[in-house]
């Protein structure tokens, strides 16, 4: 019985991507692609995808507690629990801080340069924050060991 | 490539000994699942967070090393070993190394 869809042949950058990802290619043509990665980042997201699809293959053992696991996360009261304690979690411990700030700039006892300074240092603390967090989740698309689970 | 934690490749015939080849990773987990893997501590059980970093960084050094392995031209490794220490709270630090080698 012949097939009513096979499926597309693919393409040239997908089967580069696909050679590159399982170290088929010659030094040269590793070479070329590597640098390639650097200006085309869809032939570098396309990679990620072939490593990401390499790596969880090899550790995609399934054990009996998988089932048990996923079934519970599926639950709504699992659900509800997880999200609601995280909910209250973060609130609680953001919003302590941040009263805590609040009064501290507000206390008319602290010395200004004080008050500048904890309002710099806090600041710091925010931007570089920030920055880690942004880097994070642009390296996110790349990082083909999110999906390992043991 | 064949990567192997046996001295020699069974079946095949070593050629020349390229060099060692190496592969390090260093991986955490965010805030949450540290707290989720803390409270694990009062339960028990295997903690799944913790787990997942492991096997996370563990396969990322042994794919660096397999790529280093590459880089020298090796056909296989062998005499691969694990070493693993913790650099800072909640995170692991896998190193993999062997010697890349040739086949005949």
């Amino acid at each position: 019985m012949t097939d009513q869809n096979p499926l597309p042949e693919p393409t040239e950058d997908e089967l580069l991507a696909m050679a590159y990802a399982d170290g088929e290619l010659n030094e040269e043509a590793r070479r070329e692609a590597a640098h390639r990665m650097t200006s085309d980042d869809a032939f570098a997201l396309r990679v990620a995808h072939y490593q990401r699809l390499d790596v969880t293959a090899r550790t995609a053992a399934i054990e009996p507690q998988d089932i048990a696991h996923a079934k519970l996360e599926a639950e709504p009261t699992q659900r509800a629990a997880l999200s609601l304690g995280w909910l209250t979690l973060t609130l609680g411990i953001v919003g302590s801080y941040a009263w805590l700030f609040y009064e501290m700039i507000r206390d008319p006892e602290m010395p200004i340069p004080l008050k500048v300074l904890t309002l710099s240092a806090v600041g710091g603390f925010l931007l570089l924050f920030l920055a880690v967090l942004r880097k994070r989740l642009r390296e996110l698309p790349y990082d083909p060991y999110t999906k390992v689970q043991r | 490539m064949i990567v192997t934690t046996c001295d020699t490749v069974p079946g095949q015939e070593i050629e020349a000994a390229v060099g060692i080849c190496r592969g390090s990773a260093i991986r955490a987990r965010h805030v949450g699942k540290d707290i989720l893997a803390g409270l694990k501590n009062i339960v028990g059980g295997e903690m799944h967070e913790y787990s997942k970093l492991l096997a996370e960084t563990r396969e990322q050094a042994l794919d660096r090393m397999t790529e280093d392995a590459r880089a020298q031209g090796a056909d296989a490794v062998v005499a691969v070993r694990y070493a693993s220490t913790a650099i800072s709270q909640g995170a692991a630090e896998f190193l993999a190394y062997g010697t890349a080698v040739k086949l005949k």
